[in-house]
């Protein structure tokens, strides 16, 4: 089991109005998962990605990760356990503008610190040429398009070789034929490189891909099933 | 860090006008404090240069009863000057040593009359001591003759050949007028010389003051430092005289010196908050802008530290930038003005007190180099830009990653 989410409770506190974003979310991933989490917005699934990828906190439950209970970790172990475990696409991509495509991609090597510059260069090389950007490294991102964006994207959250890719609507900015492609590409670095993928997406197009759907809506889980791409 | 330093230098180098500004202002602040500065310690050693060519010598010796409160007083004139001058001629470290009289008086052209200090001063030997006489721009002086100041001559409408009357109380208290012809004109870098002194021979000064004594022996020596050792030397023969270096004659003009130093670091502080309100605004909007992409470093694994990291690196790039930049136009500056000169003078007629205790002494000032503080200038640089940006770049740790990527911009 890779990651074990328990009994998860999320409430945001808006003002004097509390509005509770996960409620009792329990779920089970193992290694090397294709699995879309599915619902309409506000339903909770940006949410329960961020939680799952320790970028935000619950207010109860738990989460396993690899074994490791993270309850009561503090933030700089949380930013250690992202950079070592989770690589994560955005639905806007979310690339640092001032830096080239090949600069965007090496950020998660070098914040490992445990490569030389030989060896991110060739990985990062590696990276952009599976993701079919070679000859784009050198451009920034503004310079390129929605799809190949959500390429670099890709290649950033695949470079480390991370346990576990988070991807919050990686195609809800693209049109059909880029969302299919770019999903495409995600299930080939699935198949090829063994990562585990947990999506989310509210695209019916996109769910016949997956191979577990789980259905969220208002923070709660409707439905956990084998989906189409099995 | 070499990713911190590549990301923070990126950061600084996406919004150019706006850095520009910073950087500008952070330059011309530090460029401005060591023109101050310069100009400061110009003024310094231009006043002493002056003060030792024209009125002190190294050392002076004077009567024990000399009341510097009261200095042209007729207690003030020396009884033993022939002992004084005798244990002067023994000693190997005084080069060379002028006999002057000081008294007060008022000048007169006929028609209008200011007040002056009439100087009697050793024709012979007052070049060895004194620079005064490389100053005469025209005529020369002379027994009868009277050497003016140039503001004086031409506040009274004096050239040369005209007449002048000297009043005065001589020795014995009595009041007494004598007719000098004006003989030369002086322009030294001294206002007071200037403006408010008349020189003759220090042979007619004791036969109107109806006198054999002086009221000052000036001393040069072979070597300006060693003004304490040489004053003890003196001091031990010479026990009823009050024996004086420069440094402790000149000590109103460190005290003024110190005002207008003091002056600069208000200017410097003024300057710096300045800078630091510029960098602390630029960095506070350029981290508001990059809300997502703070929560995208942090998302990829980057701690609150890491974050705070770059933007202090920032501050440390201006600091570092502007400094060099700042010393750069400073040099720039005190190169022009080391060749122009800064005008006390007009710029005292165009703003009033001109806000410094500058003039007495100097008429245009000459900036010196301080090599010190240049990097006193790049140290504040440097400092005072990473402090500005410490604020702005605690406030990234305080940001959660997931409330920034939910950020709309």
């Amino acid at each position: 089991m890779l990651l074990e989410v328990k009994n998860l409770n999320k409430i945001y506190h808006t003002g004097k109005i509390d509005f509770q974003a996960l409620h009792n979310i329990s779920i089970a991933i193992e290694k090397g998962e294709f699995t879309a989490i599915c619902g309409p917005s506000g339903s909770g699934k940006t949410t329960l990605l961020n939680i799952i990828g320790c970028i935000d906190r619950a207010d109860s439950g738990e989460i396993i990760l690899d074994g490791t209970n993270l309850k009561g970790r503090t933030s700089r172990e949380l930013a250690y356990l992202r950079r070592k475990y989770f690589g994560f696409i955005f639905q806007t991509y979310n690339l640092i503008p001032v830096l080239t495509v090949y600069e965007n991609v090496e950020l998660p090597l070098k914040l490992l610190k445990k490569y030389s510059d030989t060896e991110i260069r060739k990985r990062v090389m590696e990276v952009l040429e599976e993701v079919g950007l070679n000859g784009l490294e050198n451009r920034k991102p503004l310079e390129l398009s929605g799809g190949q964006q959500q390429r670099v994207s890709i290649a950033r959250a695949l470079v480390k070789k991370p346990k576990m890719i988070l991807a919050d609507e990686p195609t809800a900015n693209l049109d059909t034929t880029t969302g299919e492609s770019i999903v495409h590409l995600m299930m080939e670095m699935n198949k090829r490189e063994g990562v585990t993928f947990i999506f989310s997406t509210h695209d019916q197009m996109i769910m016949k891909h997956a191979r577990r759907l789980i259905s969220i809506r208002d923070g709660k889980i409707e439905g956990d099933k084998e989906g189409e791409g099995l | 860090m070499k990713y911190i330093f590549l990301l923070a230098l990126k950061n600084i180098l996406r919004y150019k006008r706006r850095t520009v500004l910073t950087f500008l202002i952070l330059s011309f602040g530090i460029a401005f404090y060591l023109l101050m500065f310069g100009i400061v310690q110009g003024y310094k050693k231009q006043s002493i240069d002056n003060f030792i060519q024209f009125e002190t010598g190294h050392i002076k010796i004077r009567s024990a009863s000399y009341d510097k409160d009261d200095p042209y007083s007729i207690s003030n004139y020396i009884n033993n000057a022939e002992e004084v001058k005798a244990i002067l001629k023994k000693k190997s470290f005084v080069k060379s040593f002028t006999e002057r009289i000081q008294f007060l008086a008022e000048v007169d052209n006929g028609r209008d009359s200011s007040p002056c200090v009439v100087v009697g001063i050793d024709i012979e030997n007052d070049p060895k001591v004194f620079t005064l006489t490389n100053y005469i721009t025209e005529g020369n002086i002379f027994s009868g003759g009277a050497l003016l100041g140039e503001s004086l001559a031409k506040d009274l409408s004096l050239s040369i050949g005209d007449y002048i009357y000297i009043t005065f109380r001589n020795e014995q208290g009595v009041i007494d007028s004598i007719e000098l012809e004006v003989s030369g004109i002086i322009r030294s870098g001294d206002p007071m010389v200037n403006s408010s002194t008349v020189f003759i021979t220090l042979e007619d000064a004791k036969r109107h003051l109806n006198t054999k004594k002086v009221t000052e022996i000036a001393i040069l020596t072979d070597n300006l430092k060693k003004d304490k050792k040489y004053i003890k030397e003196l001091q031990k023969e010479l026990p009823d005289n009050q024996i004086k270096s420069w440094k402790e004659l000149s000590e109103s003009i460190e005290i003024a010196a110190k005002q207008d130093e003091v002056t600069t670091y208000i200017f410097v502080i003024f300057i710096a908050v300045i800078a630091i309100v510029g960098i602390i605004n630029t960095m506070l909007m350029s981290i508001y802008e990059k809300v997502r992409e703070i929560g995208t470093m942090k998302a990829l694994g980057m701690t609150d530290g890491e974050t705070q990291c770059i933007f202090l690196v920032e501050g440390l790039i201006f600091g570092v930038a502007g400094g060099i930049m700042g010393i750069l136009l400073g040099s720039l500056f005190i190169w022009y003005f080391s060749i122009t000169g800064y005008d006390v003078a007009a710029m005292m007629n165009k703003n009033g007190s001109g806000g410094m205790n500058i003039s007495h002494f100097v008429r245009v000032i000459y900036p010196t180099w301080d090599i010190p503080s240049f990097f006193y200038a790049f140290i504040i640089s440097v400092i005072s830009s990473t402090l500005a940006a410490y604020y702005p770049a605690k406030k990234t740790t305080k940001l959660q990653a997931a409330e920034c990527l939910r950020t709309i911009q």
